[in-house]
């Protein structure tokens, strides 16, 4: 099986990634009375304590703040997570991948389409802001797709090409997730760049700004940032090509290292 | 129709990481006396940069099966007979040569592999099917089928962490005998079970043993294949190769 056919073959066992990550959700909440709810409540905690602190250091008006921090928070957790798991993946699903013989490209599935779950329920309490600020346009509801449709091809990438890498190389992973951690307070999350002045420029060398901005600009500019399109709409693709490579060259190897 | 081919087939787990620590001060030591204390046990530690560093554990396997073919293969610990079925799978891929087979397989290896211990025996038999690759009505028509082999009663309800190893392996059976694959594989299964369960899986076992096309058998156990397989494989013979059973001394 070749990559390209692996990545296809995976994709059509839709029904067991689906279930896989299912079954992921479950136990993560397992015996817990609010469940999957978990997900729409800590968010919602968590804005409420960030916008009640954070506004305070910002000179943007209380409504754009809160606009502003609550579609960060919620995109930021998604990549911060697909990210982080992405590092361990295989090691997830070490017991099936020794005696199963089904593609790899499962697994990533799995995990994208188990954080695009998080990512729905997450975005509950966003909606209620957005509602209560009225910033809830039609115009939103329509880009939101197509930006989150951007969001899961990168994370299917993210998964494939970390997923060997960290594989392979233990210390990497490591290395990802406390980078990650450093990246959160280098991406205009709960900052807004206006307010750090010299700072600002730097945002534009952090890929990650771009990918909040694709989602956020248009709601709180009335405006779709080109620049931030062209260097998502790059990574996407260079990110793509690099995984189907690392996906030929070495996933077959990943059972010998997990 | 079914087959199954291995064409020079050879097998190193690479080490990796730190495990090359071990490697480094392996080199350091007197290499005679390392071969000496490994000889209890199968498979060739290598440590040199011309060929690599790992484990070899199949050094070019040749082995043709075709439709009612029952094979046996046996061989010390660490000889390579869980490795060989996992080739034969297709979950490890050869360092060298190929593996070539047409049909669905379906094997048995051990008790943590395969099954999530923290679902129930339900939804464990519905991922082991659609890893199988049944669609949704094959797996509930399945389902009555594997729980009445199975019989686990309520536990079949329950997650399987608290399965004994018994009960899982009877659900896991179960589940394999159900899915009526073109090629199974057994590795040491055939003597698992408790009594009761046994004697039904000898009963029953030949039904559904006679159904599957390719059988292949790693075990100690010389007695039980002598009921179940046909040819034999020895990884301990110095030039292995597909032989008749009968060649067999207990």
């Amino acid at each position: 099986m070749n990559a390209l056919t692996d990545i296809l073959y995976g994709l059509s066992k839709w029904r067991l990634w689906t279930a896989l990550a299912f079954n992921d959700i479950r136990m993560r909440y397992k015996k817990s009375w609010i469940g999957i709810g978990w997900v729409a409540l800590s968010t919602s905690l968590f804005l409420a304590a960030k916008i009640f602190i954070f506004s305070n250091f910002s000179a943007q008006p209380l409504g754009f703040f809160a606009v502003y921090l609550a579609t960060g928070f919620m995109v930021w957790r998604f990549m911060s997570s697909v990210v982080m798991e992405s590092t361990s993946v295989y090691f997830s699903a070490a017991g099936w991948i020794k005696s199963e013989p089904i593609p790899y490209s499962t697994y990533i599935f799995q995990l994208v389409y188990r954080n695009f779950i998080t990512l729905l329920y997450s975005s509950l309490p966003v909606i209620v802001t957005l509602i209560i600020f009225q910033t809830f346009t039609l115009k939103f509801a329509i880009t939101f797709f197509p930006v989150i449709l951007i969001y899961l091809l990168n994370a299917v990438w993210v998964g494939m090409i970390l997923g060997v890498v960290c594989g392979r190389f233990r210390d990497l992973a490591h290395l990802i997730q406390t980078a990650m951690q450093i990246m959160f307070f280098l991406t205009p999350v709960i900052w807004v760049a206006s307010d750090v002045g010299k700072l600002a420029n730097f945002v534009r060398w952090n890929p990650l700004a771009h990918f909040l901005a694709i989602f956020r600009d248009p709601l709180l500019y009335s405006e779709y940032p080109v620049l931030s399109w062209q260097v998502v709409g790059g990574i996407t693709v260079v990110g793509w090509i690099a995984a189907i490579f690392v996906h030929a060259r070495f996933r077959k190897q990943v059972v010998f290292w997990i | 129709m079914p087959f199954l081919k291995l064409t020079d087939v050879s097998l190193v787990y690479p080490m990796v990481g730190s495990d090359r620590k071990f490697i480094r001060r392996r080199e350091q030591k007197d290499p005679t006396s390392a071969a000496e204390q490994n000889k209890k046990v199968g498979g060739l530690i290598l440590g040199s940069k011309q060929e690599g560093r790992g484990v070899k554990a199949l050094d070019k396997v040749n082995i043709s099966l075709k439709d009612g073919d029952r094979l046996a293969i046996i061989g010390r610990n660490g000889a390579g007979k869980s490795t060989l079925l996992r080739v034969m799978a297709g979950v490890y891929p050869p360092s060298e040569g190929s593996v070539t087979s047409s049909g669905k397989v379906t094997g048995l290896y051990n008790l943590n592999l395969g099954v999530n211990a923290e679902l129930n025996g339900y939804d464990n038999i519905r991922l082991r099917c659609m890893m199988f690759g049944l669609n949704k009505q094959q797996i509930e028509e399945a389902i009555p089928e594997i729980t009445e082999f199975a019989e686990l009663g309520e536990f079949i309800s329950l997650p399987l962490k608290i399965y004994s190893s018994g009960m899982r392996m009877r659900l896991l059976f179960a589940i394999a005998m159900t899915l009526k694959p073109d090629i199974l594989l057994l590795d040491e299964w055939i003597s698992a079970g408790d009594k009761y369960f046994r004697e039904k899986a000898d009963n029953q076992m030949k039904t559904y043993m006679d159904r599957i096309p390719i059988v292949v058998v790693a075990t100690h156990n010389l007695v039980r294949i002598q009921q179940l397989c046909t040819t034999l494989y020895d990884l301990d013979d110095e030039r292995p190769e597909i032989k008749p059973l009968s060649e067999l001394v207990i």
